[in-house]
């Protein structure tokens, strides 16, 4: 529904959540570019992550589709930035909304769940060595989440 | 030979007072002998013993010569010649007497003698010297001289020969060349020794054994029957190829109409053996006796409806005349330009190769017949009349006012009016269609264009009936009306009422009565126009035999009871003259209608519907609408009585007034034969007896001669018939109406799971019942059975609830008789699948509803419910909120389609908010109205009964109400009963304070409607108004140019019935673009429709043929829908 549509992006604009950037394509008003950043007391603290977020046309009967651009090292996050969230998938809901969607993502990145992995080597690592693990999503942050990189490096 | 003598061809050259130019011919001899004469040994001997005994030289050889080539070179004896050089060569006017006097004993002979081509027709060869300046007396050219390839021009002089041989002054018999067939035959007899190059041959019909004579042959073979003879000899030589011989033979059967006269024209200087071919040039004359006595082609045809074996005759004669134009090559003239004869038998060939092709084209052709041959003319050509200010309000368009001259015309009143003495021709100029105009062959146009009349360079055929006029045949209509056809939306109501305005009663009546008067009272009264008395009076006569109950003040005018106070309000206000009224006659308001409009009361008009028009004329009454004579009567919507066997339209036709007029924008809607009722009534002779309109207009068209049976519709019509289309330019290349664009979008939606399930269902059983019935063979003895599993789909598709209510508003199943309608029932699928059971108890809607208490609190003004969905707060109005058995809140609207999108998706439908799973069974509803003291009650919803459409339709609806207020919107369904749903399901979803909706339907009665539209129209910018209009009722004549949106929310098998709806809101009047849309559910029946629409489209409105081509058309469609 358009309408729903501009009502929810007029209020990600106005009232944003904190953390957490939306902002419609100027051509294409059902992708948006996102930013979150990395939640505190995480490996990825400090970190601005680039996603793109585009909204089907059965949104919001279907679940808005969310990838990471910036390269990630997260169990639930392939190579190519795609994201192991239960709310994207299953249980999406229409009554969840782009910011909930976002909320989920930033709460994925505070609590990485191995159990249900999307990168197997990732999880694997995660599961046997967590310290290299999150030493290693550290660095990966360090390396291509920078804020003062202005272009995000896709994979 | 000179133009004095083609005149000869004339008859009037042998009357007395055309001697100067046989005078002229005499002292100017332009004539010699040509080599004919050298073979004629014996003849030449003759004369010349005769002139050496006489001795009297030049003159007297002069005076052969004249005479000869008057009469026939070889048809007088050297004796008879001599003898009349006796008695008449020194008379001044001698040789015209002789010739005169050689005809009447030439006539006395021919009678007793059996006709014969070669036994009358002598032939002269002379050589045409028509380019020859006239006074050039000696150019006298030796016969030798003349070259073998003029032949042609020897036509004339042949012609002449024949015409004056075969003159008879009792009869003024003529012939004139028509045009000429080459052919090779073969010899059958070998000749003793040459047959001279020229020689007139003959030909001989031999009859077959065990036919009879006359008749046509089936057989393929014709050229045995005919031969060709030498005519000297009088033998026979041979045969002339089948092609040329089933042209000729029949035509010998008319040998005393069509004259065909051979010529060899080679020998290559050689006897001729068995099997050698034979040239031949077959010279073909018109001779008078095919223009018979009369040229009235109207007084004739009649005749032949009666007759009917002379009609079989007639028709076989036809088909003979058309074969042997084809052959000559002679085409018709129309204008400047000529065209294809329309020729039978080039038709047949075709058909069968391209008979989509053929028909498609044909509809196109009558397509122009009512664009182009009609009524582009008439906007050049008509005058415009314009009505007086002082008794009509309304400024008529252009084209208005031209169609009020034409129709004033008609009525025989435009002279009354018009003070400039310019003519507007309506009939004069018309030619009877049916007729084509043929120029005599041009060999002769020589001679005939200083002299001759402009007519007899023509000549007139009906190829139809195989009849021959030297004069245009000329439709004469004596009706006093017509039809005025203008496309929906020009004004033809307008055009209507400022007819009755101009002539509203009948003034030549009134002076009668006036000057009855003025006779009793002795002179009392002045206002008699004397000059016109003498016709007055006798008209008078008549008149007054009959019309004893004559209203002749009053017109009536018949709508479909729609239209009836439109009409009334219409007239309101164009009518400026006080003294006019005009009254509704309906549900027996005024009590004698008879003595009512006859009195001194009468009113102007008098309006009323067909319903009425056909109760009384079931009811014997002396009292009603059938015992008065009106002035006139208007037939608003005319097409309602296409149907001749129906009450209405026996009831209308049996109406009587002295004039007619018909209102149609679709004069036909599925057949030529709807045309049949209008000319019925309209009671244009001869064709409107049924034998006359199946003869050449019905069996032609069934038979695939659609180009026929369209010339006779043109030809029945074009006097009586105007049509202006939206799309004509008036004189000045002004389009008639501009109209702002209209947009007609098609919106495919697709059914909720539960519709689809039931659809399915039942769809699985009408494709089982046509599969059944297609290998039975009987699938239209099912018809009505397939008729109602047909329609159940198309409910299914409107709304589920449909299928619990009875068909009774459905076009398709208008006729079902009780039997059927219990089909209808049971094809209804299992109950279970329609309505699932529904799980919450009453116990437990008490429960939730006390939890819902607690949530919610009291009831407040503003509501607060929210959708998890759509994120709306306040979901308006209080019944579109939808409770789930957790208790969380949604709009009716994100909720279904939520459950429908994982219905579909087989995923588990689970509350959007808290994920419990949840049923579209259990959906909840907060129950209206909110009583206060006990607070938010909650109902049980059967949710899967929203229908898809209406949903689609709801978020349209909301989309107009928030961006245009004020808003007036259409709504068409041929369902009453989904209008019903509409109306209840729209003012639940919709807040009550910004929408108004109001229901035209069938159901209503007269009054009702009227109100309806009088409040739909006010405009009201707090609140769109929606009109719920059912397709049936509201589909003609309504003008609702007040809205400018509509929504089809079912389609019709006939787009044009579309067409008409969408029409009521785009004609003139309307100022904004208008968008339609049409609701289409995917993948259903309705799309196949769709299909079945555009196929009806491009054929044109004209597509059903006879009932045979119908049942044909129908099995295709049915087959179309389960494809």
């Amino acid at each position: 529904m358009q309408s729903l549509q501009t009502q929810e992006t007029e209020r990600l604009v106005s009232d944003p959540v904190p953390g957490i950037t939306a902002e419609p394509h100027d051509d294409n008003l059902r992708y948006f570019q996102v930013t979150i950043e990395g939640p505190q007391q995480s490996p990825y603290e400090n970190g601005i992550f680039q996603l793109e977020l585009f909204l089907p046309d059965d949104y919001p009967m279907e679940a808005p589709k969310v990838r990471f651009l910036t390269k990630i090292y997260h169990p639930n996050i392939d190579r190519l930035g795609r994201i192991c969230l239960d709310v994207l998938k299953n249980n999406w809901s229409p009554a969840l909304q782009i910011r909930t969607v976002l909320l989920s993502v930033q709460a994925l990145l505070a609590s990485p769940n191995p159990n249900d992995p999307l990168a197997n080597d990732v999880a694997e690592e995660w599961i046997k060595h967590e310290d290299t693990a999150i030493a290693e999503a550290k660095q990966w942050t360090e390396l291509y989440a920078k804020p003062t990189q202005s272009e995000p490096q896709p994979e | 030979m000179t133009q004095e003598q083609n005149a000869a061809e004339k008859p009037r050259f042998f009357r007395d007072e055309e001697e100067p130019i046989v005078h002229l011919q005499e002292s100017r001899p332009l004539f010699v002998q040509d080599e004919e004469d050298d073979e004629d040994v014996d003849r030449s001997g003759d004369r010349d013993a005769v002139q050496s005994s006489d001795g009297s030289g030049d003159s007297r050889e002069r005076f052969y010569e004249s005479l000869e080539d008057l009469i026939g070179k070889n048809a007088i004896s050297s004796t008879q010649l001599l003898s009349m050089w006796h008695s008449y060569g020194k008379v001044e006017n001698g040789i015209s007497i002789a010739a005169n006097e050689y005809f009447e004993k030439e006539e006395a002979l021919r009678v007793s003698k059996t006709t014969h081509n070669s036994g009358r027709t002598a032939d002269v060869e002379v050589i045409d010297l028509s380019d020859e300046e006239p006074d050039d007396d000696l150019s006298i050219l030796p016969s030798s001289s003349e070259p073998p390839a003029s032949l042609s021009n020897k036509r004339t002089s042949s012609q002449a020969g024949l015409s004056s041989n075969e003159y008879s002054a009792e009869t003024d018999q003529w012939s004139r060349f028509i045009g000429s067939i080459h052919a090779i035959g073969f010899t059958t007899r070998p000749t003793v020794k040459p047959v001279p190059v020229g020689s007139r041959l003959g030909f001989k019909k031999s009859v077959p054994k065990g036919v009879p004579a006359g008749k046509p042959l089936q057989s393929q073979h014709c050229s045995h029957l005919i031969r060709l003879v030498d005519v000297a000899q009088n033998r026979e030589l041979g045969r002339m190829p089948e092609e040329i011989a089933r042209i000729l033979y029949p035509l010998l059967n008319y040998s005393d109409e069509i004259s065909l006269q051979p010529f060899l024209l080679s020998n290559n200087d050689k006897r001729f053996s068995v099997g050698d071919d034979i040239y031949v040039r077959i010279d073909c004359y018109l001779t008078s006796r095919a223009f018979g006595k009369s040229d009235d082609g109207s007084v004739r045809n009649k005749a032949s409806v009666i007759n009917h074996a002379m009609e079989s005759h007639q028709l076989h004669r036809a088909e003979a005349i058309m074969a042997l134009f084809d052959a000559i090559n002679i085409k018709a003239v129309y204008g400047d330009t000529t065209y294809e004869i329309p020729s039978g038998t080039q038709q047949e060939n075709n058909v069968s190769s391209s008979q989509f092709q053929e028909e498609a084209l044909n509809v196109n052709q009558l397509k122009s017949f009512y664009r182009i041959t009609q009524s582009a003319e008439s906007l050049r050509k008509l005058p415009e009349t314009t009505p007086n200010e002082a008794i009509f309000k309304l400024d008529l368009r252009r084209y208005q006012k031209q169609s009020l001259s034409w129709m004033l015309k008609r009525e025989f009143e435009y002279e009354h009016l018009s003070k400039e003495a310019t003519e507007i021709s309506i009939d004069g100029n018309s030619m009877n269609p049916l007729w084509k105009k043929f120029s005599w062959p041009s060999s002769s146009k020589h001679a005939l264009v200083q002299e001759e009349e402009e007519d007899s360079k023509f000549f007139y055929a009906n190829l139809y009936t195989g009849e021959f006029s030297t004069e245009k045949p000329v439709i004469k209509t004596m009706i006093n009306g017509g039809i005025l056809a203008d496309e929906m939306g020009l004004g033809k109501t307008i055009s209507a009422l400022a007819l009755i305005c101009t002539a509203d009663y009948d003034k030549d009546y009134q002076k009668k009565v006036d000057k009855a008067k003025n006779v009793s009272v002795n002179n009392s009264s002045s206002k008699v126009d004397s000059s016109r008395t003498i016709q007055d009076f006798t008209q008078f006569n008549l008149s007054q035999q009959k019309h004893d109950n004559y209203a002749y003040k009053t017109t009536l005018i018949v709508v479909p009871m729609s239209l009836l106070n439109q009409w009334h309000s219409e007239f309101e206000k164009a009518n400026r003259d006080p003294k006019k009224r005009c009254e509704i006659y309906y549900g027996n308001n005024i009590k004698d209608i008879a003595a009512y409009v006859v009195g001194p009361n009468a009113p102007s008009v008098i309006i009323t519907t067909y319903g009425v028009i056909q109760s009384e004329y079931s009811r014997t009454t002396t009292s009603g609408v059938f015992n008065a004579i009106f002035f006139r009567i208007i037939l608003d919507e005319g097409h309602t009585i296409r149907n001749r066997s129906t009450r209405t339209s026996k009831a209308v036709i049996a109406m009587r007034s002295s004039r007619k007029w018909i209102l149609t924008g679709t004069p036909i809607i599925n057949r030529l034969d709807d045309l049949f009722s209008l000319v019925q009534f309209l009671n244009l002779e001869p064709w409107s007896h049924i034998n006359y309109w199946k003869r050449y207009v019905s069996i032609p068209f069934e038979k695939g001669q659609y180009g026929q049976a369209f010339d006779v519709i043109n030809a029945v019509l074009e006097p009586v018939l105007l049509r202006r289309t939206k799309n004509m330019k008036d004189v000045d290349g002004k389009p008639l109406v501009s109209l702002p664009p209209k947009e007609v979008c098609v919106e495919k939606l697709q059914f909720s799971t539960s519709e689809n399930r039931v659809y399915q269902s039942m769809l699985k059983d009408a494709e089982n019942s046509v599969k059944e019935g297609l290998a039975k063979g009987d699938l239209l003895r099912n018809y009505t059975n397939i008729l109602v599993h047909i329609l159940r789909l198309r409910q299914v598709c409107c709304h589920l609830d449909l299928l619990q209510k009875k068909p009774e508003d459905d076009l398709d199943l208008e006729d079902l008789d009780g039997k059927s309608s219990q089909n209808v029932s049971a094809m209804l699928p299992a109950r279970s699948l329609i309505s699932p059971k529904n799980s919450i108890s009453q116990d437990k809607l008490n429960t939730l509803s006390a939890t819902f208490r607690e949530i919610h609190g009291t009831p407040t003004p503003v509501n607060t419910f929210e959708c998890a969905i759509c994120t709306t707060e306040g979901i308006e109005p209080l019944s579109a909120v939808s409770i789930t058995e957790c208790l969380h809140t949604f709009c009716e609207l994100c909720l279904t389609e939520y459950i429908d999108f994982q219905q579909k998706k087989n995923l588990p439908v689970n509350c959007p908010y808290c994920r419990e799973p949840i049923s579209e069974a259990c959906i909840l509803k907060l129950k209206e109205p909110i009583e206060p003291k006990t607070g938010y009650e909650l109902i049980s919803f059967d949710s899967h009964f929203q229908s898809t459409k209406i949903k689609a339709l709801l978020i349209h609806l909301k989309q107009i109400q928030e961006t245009i207020p004020g808003e007036q919107i259409i709504i068409f369904s041929q369902f009453s009963s989904f209008l019903d749903i509409l109306q209840s399901e729209l003012s639940s979803h919709l807040s009550r304070n910004q929408v108004v909706i109001y229901k035209f339907d069938g159901r209503l009665d007269m009054r009702e409607r009227a109100k309806i539209l009088e409040r739909f129209h006010e405009k009201d910018l707090s609140c769109i108004k929606i009109l719920l209009l059912s397709l049936k009722a509201g589909g003609v004549g309504l003008n609702l140019t007040c809205a400018s949106r509509a929504f089809m929310m079912d389609p019709w098998w006939s787009p044009g019935m579309e067409d008409q709806a969408i029409d009521r809101i785009h004609r003139i009047g309307q100022q904004k673009t208008v968008k339609v849309v049409r609701f289409i559910i995917e993948n259903s029946v309705e799309e196949k429709m769709l299909k079945i629409q555009e196929k009806k489209r491009m054929l044109g409105d004209v597509v059903e043929g006879d009932e045979a081509e119908k049942r044909h058309k129908r099995i295709e469609e049915i087959q179309m829908l389960f494809q």
